[in-house]
């Protein structure tokens, strides 16, 4: 599903220069759970919006389907992601002024979908984790717990093969994280490959192979499977 | 849900930037309009008080030229015109293909300086009275003869003498110091002020005015015309051709003039003035856009999550750059909307009218701005207020770079 080769990112120039990835392999297929875990600066961030297309290794590629992410120009590359990708953010990154449904309904609006279709969609996302309730309701105006919900199911209104989340727990409570887990696991069982980064224990549990980096290099990889 | 749906939603959740612009954008709109409107005003509010007078042509007898004519000085007319060439020009404006300026048009009078008790005033024996009120509509009823035994004064002659409508004018009249024979006359009007030499014209018969000064030919010295509504361009050249034929083929000497061109050089005059509103609308505009602009880019960094989550899931750059655009030309229009009405709700209080409002013969003397025109400058103006120092804020937002956004939080 996606292969990262070789891949190394360098931030600055000169004697300024970080080396935030160095020479990074990895490959993750459908219905996978990978769990990237590492101590705050390791890299993993960065590794995750590089493999999501968001940011352009030094070197390196990375493919998706055998298609080369940064090998594409840019419009290509936003075509691609909004085909494979679906993201998940720590701070959730909801427009606070629409509402649940039409925060889902984002990944679309450049489809070319017509308005009808895109409710549908997003209707049957948030039915998927528990918010046909609170469909009209303002992002604002939603518990912290149901801001994570709606970006859930905003990273699968496009139907993508691949869900990347950073840190998709660290903002919840127990209870609520236990039922990110449990969707992130669903989604897995329904063969879209889940790739996280993560302090959470618990995920880590969950997670069919766990990767740990270090000063953006893989130093352990754990394949429970 | 499409692009401008955020827009929208936007501009409600934040509309304190959102009436931050469009008052700027009405602000400018308005002092803009304004200026403009007052300063067009102006002009043609003088360009319609000459026509009111209603001498867009006179024809002069020869020494006599407007600066004489203005003064009401006909002391050094060498010779006189007469009454049958009043038909004879009507006559000539038909041959050459001028249907509108008919004999109607023409008034012919017969004017001398005079002092009556030592006032100095215009004594003006008119042929005809041409009914001034609509004068592109004189018709052969609008003209009637002053009565014998009856005057109409102008304002400042009345207040000089000290009479009113229906006291009886009386007095000692002289002319180049001699003393004239005039019986009285009974004011039968005063007419409003106009600030020119018709304020000091003392109107009779002209037959009358004739007796007084002894000459028994049917001559005028001076015929004016009326309300002829003529294409202003051809102006010039009727009153050259008039001037031509008049002289040449009827043995008449005489000097044509188009009052037309005095209009024009006043209205020069007052450009200097616009030129200056100008000045005013300029740094108005330079302020807008400033602040307009500084609102783009604040903005755009104030979406800068809203914009890197954009572009992270979905939208490209030229998205983003749409999108924002159409909220500055959303509110450039709704903001020059606004600015046109209320201008004109103000303007209309003071009495400025579009050109438009004016009578319609009057428009092809006026400055050519129409209502529609100077809506259309405005909203032109507005969209192009928001739009191009938007853009700044335009590029920074559609050069967000969503993995630093991301990386931010």
């Amino acid at each position: 599903m996606i292969d990262v080769q070789n891949v190394s990112k360098i931030y600055g120039s000169n004697h300024q220069a970080i080396r935030a990835l160095d020479d990074i392999n990895i490959k993750v297929d459908r219905g996978e759970f990978v769990a990237i875990v590492g101590p705050s600066g390791s890299g993993k961030t960065t590794l995750l919006l590089t493999m999501g297309g968001l940011l352009t290794p030094t070197s390196g590629k990375v493919l998706i389907d055998g298609a080369s992410f940064y090998d594409v120009g840019g419009p290509a590359r936003t075509a691609m992601r909004l085909k494979y990708c679906g993201f998940m953010f720590q701070t959730f990154h909801l427009i606070p002024y629409l509402t649940a449904i039409e925060n889902v309904q984002l990944p679309l609006i450049t489809t070319g979908m017509n308005a009808r279709s895109q409710r549908e969609m997003a209707e049957e996302c948030l039915r998927t984790v528990g918010l046909e309730e609170r469909t009209n309701q303002k992002a604002s105006k939603l518990s912290v717990g149901e801001m994570q919900r709606v970006a859930l199911a905003r990273a699968l209104v496009n139907r993508p093969g691949l869900i990347f989340a950073d840190e998709p727990t660290a903002n919840l409570d127990a209870e609520t994280a236990e039922l990110v887990i449990d969707y992130l696991q669903t989604f897995k069982s329904e063969g879209i490959a889940v790739i996280l980064v993560t302090h959470d224990d618990r995920l880590g549990q969950v997670a069919d192979r766990i990767v740990q980096i270090r000063q953006g290099k893989i130093v352990e990889e754990t394949d429970k499977g | 849900m499409r692009i401008r749906n955020i827009v929208w939603k936007e501009l409600r959740h934040r509309k304190g930037g959102a009436l931050i612009i469009l008052a700027g954008v009405v602000l400018s709109v308005m002092m803009v309009v304004g200026i403009q409107r007052v300063s067009l005003g102006s002009i043609n509010e003088m360009r319609l008080a000459m026509l009111e007078m209603g001498k867009n042509l006179v024809i002069l007898p020869e020494g006599v030229d407007e600066n004489h004519y203005w003064s009401g000085d006909f002391s050094r007319a060498t010779t006189t015109l007469y009454e049958e060439d009043l038909e004879s020009v009507a006559e000539y404006a038909m041959y050459i293909h001028q249907p509108r300026v008919l004999a109607r048009h023409f008034q012919g009078s017969f004017q001398r300086p005079v002092t009556i008790d030592g006032r100095r005033l215009v004594l003006s024996g008119i042929l005809v009275k041409i009914d001034r009120a609509a004068p592109a509509v004189i018709t052969e009823d609008a003209q009637r003869p002053i009565p014998d035994g009856e005057t109409e004064l102008g304002y400042h002659a009345a207040r000089q003498l000290g009479l009113e409508e229906g006291d009886l004018l009386e007095g000692i009249w002289r002319y180049e110091g001699e003393r004239l024979d005039a019986p009285a006359f009974t004011v039968r009007e005063v007419r409003p002020e106009t600030g020119t030499i018709e304020d000091y014209r003392v109107l009779i018969n002209i037959v009358t005015a004739r007796e007084i000064f002894g000459v028994e030919e049917p001559v005028v010295n001076v015929v004016e015309a009326v309300g002829c509504v003529c294409s202003p361009q051809f102006l010039p050249i009727l009153a050259s051709r008039m001037e031509e034929w008049l002289r040449e083929e009827r043995g008449r000497p005489v000097n044509v003039q188009h009052f037309q061109a005095v209009a024009e050089a006043r209205s020069a005059a007052r450009l200097t003035s616009v030129r200056d509103a100008n000045v005013i609308s300029f740094f108005v505009i330079l302020f807008g856009a400033l602040l307009i602009g500084g609102y783009s880019v604040l903005n755009a960094h104030e979406r800068r999550q809203e914009t890197g989550i954009l572009l992270a899931i979905s939208a490209r750059p030229r998205h983003i750059a749409w999108a924002m655009l159409q909220k500055m030309l959303l509110l450039g229009l709704v903001g020059g909307v606004i600015g046109c009405w209320l201008t004109d709700v103000v303007l209309r209080h003071y009495g400025v009218p579009f050109v438009g409002q004016l009578q319609g013969a009057m428009r092809p003397y006026m400055l050519a701005m129409t209502g529609w025109q100077m809506y259309a400058l405005a909203i032109g103006l507005a969209l192009t207020l928001t739009a191009l120092p938007g853009l700044v804020g335009v590029w920074i937002a559609s050069r967000t770079d969503p993995a630093e956004t991301l990386r931010e939080l």
